[in-house]
């Protein structure tokens, strides 16, 4: 199963751990950290958009900054994006111990053209076909507040993209700070496949003015952690039976997790 | 974005903080006119005439072959060459096109002759000096947008030629493959008229998720359906981008006071309706838009049935009269009362009818 945390805030982190040690840790543990940041009118300022590139970078993923009106695309193809790239990783990881040290040899885009053609012909089966989990994190400080419609209908988008793909795709969303101060983010929305039952994404938005991104990244990473496959299919008995019997998902499991 | 990368934004090795999703990379470093790519497999070189634009996974140039000399031939043919940055998504492309190909090639045996054909040349890797970039070459089609088109011979072209897309959206159905990212500057018009489509990124098998579009004519976007490849998401877009082609303020209207949540194609048909060329395919945009076509070949007769009793039916609107004619109908009705008043002052039973 791919796994990757999307981050999306405006600005900088106050309290609690550096949030790029954070996404260095989920990176640790197989899962990859995109970061957005969002901005309306003004900018996000110099040390905002350092922290991003940042954790991103650490997480093993990419950033960018965008109009809060270029948000649905931009996750839409980031999430594509490093989905290819997570497989594109392990096959060169493969190809590497196939071809050794041989001149060259040793990535798909040093292979010959027909070789290559049919390599990434395998790499896209993968890529629609691998099950896939994105646990969005989503900054609700103050100044996000007005953003936040805009963030939900990105996270719709986003949804109706993956549930175009043939493999499982879910989604988790947090918001952050939570309720109370031992509480980094709250989580509002359990993995699913389905949002469009879901009137609101986003609850109990408290109005606090600590950002606590550090924290809230290692308490998405834990939730993902806990919730692993063998929980998973612990808790929702017959459906994941059905993926484990899914041919590509099997070999993905050993290399990825 | 990730900007620390070297080289033109290839993954050369597997390094996982060296990723980026090379999008803006591909705009920032165009060739210039006389810049020379050789491919380091098939050996064959062209140079850079002009850019042609930023397509969907790389920039396309207009470029002339090389013959062996180095030299550009007189009357040598000119190619289109799209240079990418991304190999992956790039071969992922290059696949797409060679299969859809193939599959028309197969057909051209048994069915009518294609124009289409050849589209793909050859692929190619080229050593760019500070790392290793795909390209390759197809057939180039020049021509005017739809837009300078229509707009400059007038709307009676609209028919013909939207049906001509549809023409060729049928046949990539037909092959197993939508088209996927349908926008205006993916279709040229060439002086005879006939239509072709150009940058073909978005190429999508059928039942794969459609991984590139533009936001205003997709279908997801207008809450009328998913995103996996069909051939009503040709057809939505198709739609779509035909209704912004004729109405493009009140288009744009809609697109401004649209909310996400309440977008809905009901809006528009409101366009449709307000519009003289749009409105006999009306039905045809119900169906489209609301997704009740489920064969293109079929949705397509039905737009061709439509313009032929478009072009036979002669508007009943009235010539307008010229305005000499207006102004001599008034004199001659001036002329005739000064008359019938002269006569009358010469009777002289009106005289004594005034005097008693």
């Amino acid at each position: 199963m791919l796994k990757q945390i999307l981050l999306i805030t405006d600005g900088c982190s106050n309290v609690g751990i550096q949030p790029a040690v954070a996404a260095s840790q989920a990176r640790e543990a197989g899962m990859t950290v995109n970061v957005v940041g969002i901005v309306d009118d003004g900018t996000i300022g110099e040390y905002g958009a350092a922290e991003i590139e940042e954790i991103a970078r650490m997480g093993g993923g990419v950033s960018r900054i965008v109009h809060q009106r270029d948000l649905s695309y931009t996750i839409q193809q980031m999430t594509r994006k490093t989905v290819v790239q997570t497989i594109h990783q392990v096959v060169n990881h493969e190809l590497k111990h196939i071809l050794g040290k041989q001149e060259g040899g040793t990535t798909v885009e040093a292979l010959p053209p027909s070789q290559r053609a049919e390599v990434v012909r395998v790499m896209d089966e993968m890529s629609e076909q691998s099950s896939l989990r994105v646990a969005l994190l989503i900054d609700a400080s103050a100044s996000m507040k007005p953003k936040l419609p805009s963030v939900e209908e990105a996270i719709r988008d986003l949804m109706l993209s993956l549930q175009a793909r043939q493999g499982k795709s879910e989604i988790a969303v947090f918001h952050f700070p939570g309720n109370h101060s031992d509480e980094p983010a709250k989580l509002d929305v359990e993995w699913a496949s389905d949002l469009s039952r879901m009137k609101r994404l986003l609850h109990r938005i408290p109005m606090r003015g600590t950002t606590p991104t550090g924290p809230a990244l290692l308490h998405v990473l834990d939730y993902c952690q806990y919730d692993s496959s063998y929980i998973h299919s612990e808790q929702y008995g017959d459906l994941p039976a059905r993926q484990h019997e899914h041919g590509t998902d099997g070999v993905w499991s050993d290399y990825v997790l | 974005m990730n900007m620390e990368r070297t080289g033109y934004g290839v993954t050369t090795s597997y390094n996982r903080n060296d990723r980026s999703l090379q999008m803006n990379q591909l705009r920032n470093d165009k060739l210039r006119a006389g810049a020379v790519i050789t491919g380091i497999w098939n050996k064959r070189s062209y140079r850079v005439e002009r850019s042609l634009g930023q397509g969907s996974n790389g920039v396309v140039y207009l470029v002339a072959a090389l013959a062996e000399d180095e030299t550009v031939k007189t009357g040598s043919t000119r190619y289109a060459l799209k240079l990418g940055a991304d190999t992956i998504e790039f071969q992922s492309e290059i696949n797409a096109i060679r299969a859809l190909e193939q599959g028309l090639k197969q057909g051209l045996n048994r069915d009518r002759s294609n124009p289409q054909l050849p589209y793909f040349i050859e692929a190619d890797d080229w050593e760019a000096g500070v790392g290793k970039r795909p390209f390759y070459v197809m057939r180039y089609v020049s021509g005017q947008s739809v837009q300078s088109f229509v707009s400059s011979r007038g709307s009676d072209w609209f028919g013909p030629l939207c049906g001509q897309v549809l023409e060729r959206l049928a046949t990539l159905h037909e092959q197993g493959f939508i088209f996927g990212d349908l926008k205006l500057e993916h279709i040229k018009v060439k002086p005879n008229g006939d239509v072709d489509l150009i940058d073909y990124g978005g190429l999508t098998q059928l039942g794969k998720s459609v991984k590139q579009f533009t936001e205003w004519y997709d279908r997801g976007f207008w809450n009328a359906g998913s995103r996996a490849a069909d051939v009503g998401y040709d057809l939505f877009s198709f739609a779509v981008m035909t209704i912004h082609l004729c109405q493009d303020s009140a288009f744009k209207r809609v697109m401004k006071g649209s909310l996400p949540q309440t977008r809905q194609t009901e809006e528009l048909l409101h366009i449709i309706d307000s519009n003289a060329v749009l409105i006999p395919y009306r039905e045809w945009y119900y169906r489209a838009l609301s997704g009740k076509f489920n064969d293109s070949r079929r949705a397509f007769q039905e737009w061709q049935r439509i313009t032929r009793q478009v072009g036979r039916t002669i508007p009943r609107r009235a010539i307008p009269t010229p305005s000499w004619l207006k102004w001599s109908f008034g004199v001659s009705i001036l002329l005739l009362l000064i008359s019938i008043g002269y006569w009358a002052w010469h009777e002289r039973w009106v005289q004594d009818l005034l005097m008693s």
